[in-house]
């Protein structure tokens, strides 16, 4: 752990606080990643800042977060924050779940790339990731 | 139910019809429709897909098994209970909510009178942090305090929501999960403080702490959360007799993926394990059964759910009159709170859920529920708008006044489908009660992960269908537009709560013996340690306890802080 892997598979680290129940669609996007081929990291959190930390660790390419309102624009904005200070903004990062419109303009102002709200087609998730993630190291 | 000439008769007739239809009708195929419980669906139902079932099974309403409804002159008699809930923000918040709602009609019963003496019910949604027990002022709780819910963390928190109101006469609702034996002691200490006698109160708490098997969030650990919920039943049942004290909620499990048989089985047994324990500890079945409350999910499949629902009453009054000795009628068939799901009510075009509800709500409606919560057509967007929640107390007084529907009870009975349906849910669903049974019983099941699995493959099946489109969910994944361009207005959270209940965390923690507060924690710390350690004698030692502790103004995350250190608080997988 720490060390980054040199892989062309995509990291994926899926995120959601362990106060939130309603993480029927983050598993099911979990396991439609890793069929697809790309590796993925499943972590609930305590506190926000774990997730950058976990990331970091796990060199990962993107960052899913889940959320159903509560913390939505609390977390993301605390995440997108601490990508910049860590220099890891071209790390990808993606939101799903229950999110008004007007909370997706502004988080996407704040640099979150893909808002994906309940009824995605599941393909158009994974096409965005492959299409959108940084060039991963041979 | 069919005399034996006449069935052979019908059968000639079936034939009949079958050479009419021949080349239409082929039966197993692929093409054959099948429902969320797996059982392939009839064109047509007669009485030859019925004549097994004896009629005393089917009965009357308010009659043993009970699959017609637990009173027998249904809604004539007692018309459902609004149970449409709200919360956000700061108790002063939630009430203004609350005060909207009845000024809509909402009652405790949909289509009584307003009376001095009549409230309506209060269902209060309360936000994360007060539901995994952190204080307003936790640094966990940062950017979800009063969002999605109300904000609760003190004994004074309370008072903003109930000041003022005549506790005797009010029916309230706390939709909580892990605090459930903090709250319920902060609400009887408020209302000692009052002057309230304690067994006139009507509080309740789902207090579905084996939710956690449904998904993984972080919870107390299987064998510490039955022995907690068998505390709160034995301090109800002896202090506030007049309350329900558990759910038995099929709603999250199906919201996780589980089908109608498995809704039907799971809670079931979770009834059956919770009455086991109950048992050791010397508590009355009758007692104990009565005081449940089943929360049901609805589906759109109007038929399969009122049959599910139907099941459900005459497996559990058989289950609890056979295995358990129950008598009480209260306890052969309990209150039934169904749900409209949220699974079915999606973000795109959202008004279109206003149609899915209006079906959600008229299959509670069908199918006798005692209760039923109506959601609003933004649920996948946020809580509730003013405008979408009088929307959800309108549909259920348009299904009361203008269908004439609760005049009869059970009107689908008697349906050869609807019958036929019942007797095959409640015969799937014994079955798998009895694997259940077999697997060391439903906390067993938690432990392992095999609850896990068996709602996850029914969670991907289902994905699965919606991804072929064998599952049409219109707008969704047929006739979806590119772009909605029908804007609808959502709530809209205010930071402002966030702050406001911080300050009064801060305040009431500044403004108390802190010597006091101090020695009760660390005797609420021994105590628990005794009570995990000495069940079941110890059973009952624990509430007096935390009662203490909150009378030294201990606050919800102080009590909880300590239950969690003792108890465990972590994933189960």
């Amino acid at each position: 752990m720490g060390v980054p892997v040199q892989s062309h598979k995509i990291r994926v680290v899926l995120a959601k606080s362990d106060m939130d129940a309603h993480d029927r669609g983050l598993r099911y996007v979990a396991k439609v990643f890793r069929d697809q081929g790309m590796e993925v990291i499943f972590i609930r959190y305590r506190i926000v800042e774990e997730v950058v930390i976990i990331a970091q660790q796990e060199d990962a390419d993107v960052i899913g977060l889940s959320f159903y309102s509560s913390g939505l624009v609390y977390d993301t904005s605390r995440i997108m924050d601490l990508l910049k200070e860590k220099q890891m903004t071209d790390v990808l990062v993606i939101l799903g779940g229950t999110i008004p419109e007007d909370a997706a303009g502004y988080l996407k102002r704040k640099g979150v790339r893909g808002v994906f709200t309940p009824g995605t087609p599941i393909k158009n998730v994974v096409t965005f990731v492959k299409k959108n993630v940084r060039k991963l190291e041979a | 139910m069919f005399e034996k000439e006449e069935l052979k008769h019908i059968d000639r007739l079936e034939n009949i019809w079958q050479k009419e239809c021949h080349e239409k009708f082929r039966e197993d195929n692929d093409e054959t429709p099948t429902n969320a419980s797996g059982i392939k669906l009839k064109p047509v139902y007669t009485p030859l897909d019925v004549k097994e079932i004896d009629f005393r099974d089917i009965s009357f309403p308010g009659v043993h098994p009970y699959t017609r409804g637990a009173t027998p002159l249904g809604y004539r008699d007692l018309p459902w209970v609004m149970r449409i809930g709200c919360g956000y923000g700061t108790g002063k918040d939630t009430k203004e909510r609350w005060e909207y709602l009845k000024k809509l009609g909402m009652r405790l019963h949909v289509g009584t009178e307003e009376s001095e003496d009549e409230f309506p019910k209060f269902t209060i949604l309360t936000d994360l942090p007060h539901q995994r027990g952190y204080d307003a002022d936790d640094m966990v709780a940062r950017g979800r305090v009063g969002d999605c819910g109300l904000s609760l963390s003190t004994i004074e928190d309370l008072d903003l929501l109930f000041g003022g109101l005549p506790l005797d006469k009010l029916q309230v609702t706390f939709i909580t999960y892990d605090p459930t034996l903090t709250l319920t002691a902060m609400y009887t200490v408020y209302a000692q403080q009052r002057g309230y006698d304690i067994s006139q109160l009507r509080m309740q708490t789902p207090h579905i702490l084996y939710g956690q098997w449904n998904y993984d969030t972080i919870a107390f650990p299987p064998e510490n959360a039955l022995k907690m919920m068998v505390e709160n039943i034995s301090f109800r049942i002896e202090n506030i007799p007049l309350a329900l004290h558990t759910a038995i909620s099929g709603y999250n499990m199906v919201q996780c993926g589980a089908n109608p048989v498995q809704e039907v089985a799971f809670t079931i047994a979770v009834g059956m394990a919770i009455m086991d324990e109950c048992y050791k500890v010397g508590l009355d079945p009758d007692e104990v059964a009565s005081r449940f409350w089943y929360h049901a999910h609805l589906g759109m499949d109007i038929f399969e759910e009122v049959s599910k629902i139907r099941a459900w009453r005459r497996l559990w009054a058989k289950i609890m009159k056979e295995r358990y000795g129950c008598t009480d009628p209260r306890a052969l068939s309990i209150f039934i709170n169904s749900m409209t799901g949220g699974l079915s009510c999606p973000a795109q075009e959202p008004l279109n859920n206003i149609i899915r509800l209006t079906v959600l709500t008229l299959t509670g409606v069908l199918a006798g529920s005692d209760g039923i919560w109506t959601s609003s057509y933004d649920e996948a967007l946020a809580i509730p708008t003013k405008e979408a929640a009088q929307l959800a107390v309108r549909t259920q007084q348009i299904l009361c006044h203008e269908t004439n529907i609760p005049a009869v009870a059970d009107p689908l009975g008697g349906s050869y489908y609807v019958e036929s349906l019942t007797a095959e849910i409640e015969k799937r669903a014994a079955e798998l009660i009895g694997k259940v049974e077999a697997l060391g019983g439903a906390f067993k099941c938690w432990s392992t992960g095999w609850f896990r699995k068996e709602l996850e493959r029914s969670a991907n099946e289902w994905q699965a269908k919606i991804n072929s489109g064998k599952k049409v969910m219109v707008g969704v994944n047929k006739y979806r537009l590119e772009k909605d361009t029908h804007k609808i207005k959502v709530f809209k959270h205010d930071p402002k709560y966030e702050q406001e209940s911080v300050d009064r965390v801060k305040r009431f923690k500044a403004n108390r013996n802190h010597r006091g507060v101090k020695q009760a924690l660390e005797g609420l710390s021994n105590a628990t340690e005794k009570f995990l350690v000495e069940w079941p004698a110890s059973c009952g030692t624990l509430m007096p306890n935390i009662i203490k502790a909150v009378e030294a103004k201990a606050t919800l995350g102080e009590i909880q802080a300590v239950l969690k250190q003792k108890c465990g608080y972590e994933y189960t997988y």
